[in-house]
């Protein structure tokens, strides 16, 4: 194939007959001249490269940029007080008997 | 980033912004002053008029809308904004006698809605809700003092919110939920019975923000008539509802009662005259459910 003459460039159809295609053209629509950083962002973040160089699905990239997301919120937020044993026990034990309820539908 | 959010039927609280009003007014055209927030073409401002009294809060998109609004706030107090997507971990939480029936759709109504976009105060939004967890009120808040209730034979948690008050048991800071029910009778139906009584008797209309004035001690923009009137209601309303917790059981004279939510903040004093609570305890923070599920995401759920 060619080079393209203008490798930025593209042109792109969306089908609209398809929820997700017609979801993302309208996301897209929003964006008003900020299409091209707003598909960068989420290309980037879409396709993260394993060790063999294939792309990783979805929910790894978020998983991915959670992690980031929550490195950068540790170091801006307060050292967080570990609970004791006693109080784990009382919380896991009330959290157990409402997950109890939940499962009954009570 | 994890946010925690205390959907009540008067108040909407996050942990580090101030509580704002659960009332939501939506337009197709930019509306002029006020919070305003703009999501799938609609534009959405905060009323201080709250939404009527729902039961199942995902029966529409309003609490949806409001928690965008909480959401951003919460962004903005962790100085947290980025222009790129966002994933964001919900806590959340229901009344605890609703809690079994309704957590599974609060949490549904939460989650599967893709790539969110919004703009606020004057930023674009882009998040996506990744996970929600929902807890149960009134223990999430009693979670905050979990330390000084753990040695407490009985704790008897009250949780008096704006249409509800929510009642649940610990012995030995553990849960006991052979006592765990929500009453329809929180501050709201107060302010109605204040506000037909004065109206009635002294053909005064009060504003609900009049009468947490006056409950608050501030008294100058009303006459004596009207202050001594709304006091006499307050403590009557304290009373029917101890006289009601005492009817289905609950001995509020031993053991220690401890009051949660803004009901409890705004009427302490009508509380403690009541002469029917032996050892009350007030958690003064109004958003110390929000605080608790937070405490209880961190504790339950990071690691997994």
């Amino acid at each position: 194939m060619e080079d393209k003459k203008y490798p930025g460039k593209f042109t792109i159809r969306f089908n609209i007959a398809d929820p997700q295609q017609r979801a993302a053209a309208e996301l897209l629509n929003q964006q008003g001249r900020c299409k091209a950083q707003f598909l960068t962002n989420a290309v980037l973040f879409y396709v993260q490269e394993t060790s063999d160089g294939q792309p990783a699905p979805l929910p790894e990239a978020m998983r991915q940029c959670s992690i980031q997301q929550e490195t950068v919120l540790a170091e801006k937020s307060v050292p967080k007080q570990s609970p004791d044993d006693d109080d784990m026990e009382s919380i896991r034990k009330t959290m157990e008997a409402f997950q109890l309820s939940q499962n009954n539908g009570a | 980033m994890l946010i925690a959010i205390d959907h009540g039927n008067r108040l909407i609280k996050t942990p580090n912004h101030a509580p704002f009003t659960s009332g939501l007014q939506e337009s197709d055209t930019p509306p002029f002053g006020g919070e305003t927030l703009k999501y799938k073409g609609k534009y959405y401002t905060l009323s201080g008029k709250r939404i009527p009294y729902h039961r199942d809060k995902t029966e529409d998109e309003r609490f949806f809308i409001l928690s965008l609004f909480a959401i951003a706030y919460e962004i903005e107090a962790a100085d947290a904004y980025s222009a790129n997507l966002m994933p964001v971990q919900l806590a959340v939480g229901l009344p605890p006698a609703h809690y079994g029936a309704q957590s599974k759709a609060f949490t549904k109504y939460f989650l599967d809605r893709g790539a969110i976009q919004f703009d606020f105060h004057g930023r674009v939004y882009s998040i996506f809700i990744n996970k929600a967890v929902c807890y149960p009120q009134a223990y999430a808040a009693a979670v905050t003092v979990l330390k000084s209730l753990r040695d407490k034979p009985k704790a008897i948690v009250i949780d008096q919110g704006g249409m509800t008050t929510d009642i649940m048991l610990l012995k030995d800071g553990a849960g006991d939920l052979s006592v765990c029910e929500s009453l329809e009778h929180g501050v709201i139906t107060m302010y109605n019975q204040v506000k037909s009584k004065v109206s009635a008797e002294l053909d005064v209309l009060l504003e609900e923000s009049e009468i947490d004035a006056i409950l608050m001690g501030r008294k100058e923009h009303v006459s004596a008539e009207v202050s001594i009137m709304v006091e006499r209601q307050a403590q009557a309303f304290v009373n029917d509802l101890f006289s009601t917790l005492r009817e289905r059981g609950l001995e509020l004279k031993s053991g220690v009662v401890v009051f949660v939510g803004g009901g409890a903040i705004l009427l302490q004093r009508q509380i403690e005259a009541s002469g029917k609570v032996g050892h009350p305890m007030f958690v003064e923070d109004i958003s110390a459910n929000a605080k608790g599920f937070d405490k209880l995401y961190q504790l339950t759920q990071e690691g997994r």
